[in-house]
This record gives C-alpha cells, structure tokens and sequence, in this order.
C-alpha cells in the first residue's frame, strides 16, 4: 500500500542529503518517475536550503517538517517551519534576458521551484509558514 | 563532489562527479576562478558524473562563466544529463554557456 512520508528535519544544512536519500526512496518505493523523483528533490533542496540559511536568526535548534504523499498522479509536496514569516511567491524573478556582463547571479532558486514543480502555493497560519507544491504524474 | 582535471591542446578539462549542492558549488566556483587567475581562458566541463545540480551550482557556473567572459575566455558544458539539461535551460544559462553532448565536439568548437 502506497504511503504518505514524513521528514522532521533540524535547520542544519546537513539534513539536506538525509532530506534527498529518503525522498529518492519513497519516490521508487511508489513508482515515481525519474524526472519527478529529480523535480521534487530539486525543489524542495531549494525551499528548504532557503528556510535553514534564513527563517531563524536566534542561532537555536529549530525544525521543519516535509511532507509526501501521491494521490490521482499528482505528488504534493509540503514543507511548514516556524521561522520569521517568508512567502517564496514575492521572491522576483531573475531577468533572464539580460547579457551574461548584466545578470544579476542570484534569484534562481524559487525561480527553478516555479518550473520544475506544477504548483506552488503558500500560507501563514498559526504562526507557521506552510509551503506547497505539487508535481503531476502522468502515465506515459 | 570530485573534480579531475587534465590539459588537452590548451583546453582545461574539468571532470566533475557527484552533486553540485551547497557546499561543493562553492569548491566549483573556487576551483574555476583559480584556474582564470593562473592565466586559463577555455575551460571545458564534462558533467557526465553529476547526478544534480542546484541553484547554488548554477549560480556557481554562472558567475564563473561571468568572470570569463569579461577575459574574452569561454567555458563550455558536455555530457550533461537531460534533467540537468532542462534545469540550465529553464534557469536562461544554455544562452550564455554552450553545452556540447561530447568533449570531442566542445574541443573541437574550442579549438576550432
């Protein structure tokens, strides 16, 4: 029977390889495909780098927690932490058609997230933030 | 992340294997200025080792190929997976960093 994952990671950059071994696992466990199995590791290394790099600034232990289930083709994808309040939405897109001398070589991450991912939403409740994204799976 | 390199009719060759993530962007991104400050102006990277790539690795190579550039140098990309294909390509770098499918081809497109 096909079940949902369940990650509570600490807000320490070195989770991150833990975070990608057990999502590379549940994807082949439910017969995910290559390119989503690589889509949703790819976004979620960007989301979730993001929140450890800067939802906390006290210097403590904190945790986020990253959520997988797959239902109707479609994998979603959920991320909630406590940090300081952060919406990826109002991240502005890179200009991408700028000349190599005039690109600014930031902004990319959520960028990266809106393309390779099929949905991205998020909320503030609770004093969390809530990030989710959704994947489809179609069969070929 | 490894990184091998060798020299072939002046082209750097840089064999990387592994993620490029975080920390090992980092290492990239060092690794290649280090070779523009000692003088180097074609820079050749074989990716047919890496497994992924994140924005950290692509600003990596973008800033690096930024660097070049303003040197009058060129890098280019070869044997990159087609996931890590459609990432450079999404993210606008295929319009600034040639990616070739074989080393011979990028050798050939450098030298020639």
């Amino acid at each position: 029977m096909e079940g949902g994952l369940l990650l509570v990671l600490r807000n320490h950059l070195s989770e991150l390889k833990r975070m990608s071994e057990a999502v590379s696992a549940w994807c082949k466990g439910n017969s995910i495909s290559a390119a989503a199995e690589f889509h949703v590791n790819l976004a979620l290394d960007e989301i979730v780098s993001n929140i450890i790099r800067y939802g906390w600034k006290d210097g403590g232990e904190h945790y986020l927690h990253v959520r997988l289930s797959h239902l109707a083709n479609e994998i979603r994808v959920e991320v909630e932490d406590d940090a300081a309040a952060f919406n990826p939405l109002e991240v502005p897109a890179p200009d991408l058609d700028r000349p190599l001398d005039e690109r600014q070589v930031g902004g990319l991450g959520i960028y990266l997230v809106r393309q390779v991912m099929d949905g991205l939403s998020y909320q503030r409740l609770d004093g969390k933030n809530l990030v989710v994204m959704k994947k489809k799976t179609s069969s070929i | 992340m490894t990184l091998s390199e060798e020299k072939i009719n002046g082209v750097i060759t840089l064999e990387i294997s592994g993620k490029i993530h975080a920390e090992a962007s980092e290492e990239l991104l060092k690794k290649l200025n280090t070779l523009i400050d000692q003088g180097e102006r074609h820079l050749l990277l074989d990716l047919s080792g890496v497994e992924c790539i994140n924005s950290s690795g692509l600003r990596a190579l973008l800033a690096a190929a930024k660097n070049l550039n303003d040197l009058s140098g060129k890098m280019v990309l070869t044997d990159v997976n087609e996931f890590i294909h459609k990432v450079l390509h999404v993210s606008g770098l295929t319009s600034h960093i040639a990616v070739y499918p074989s080393k011979g081809k990028a050798l050939k497109a450098l030298n020639g």
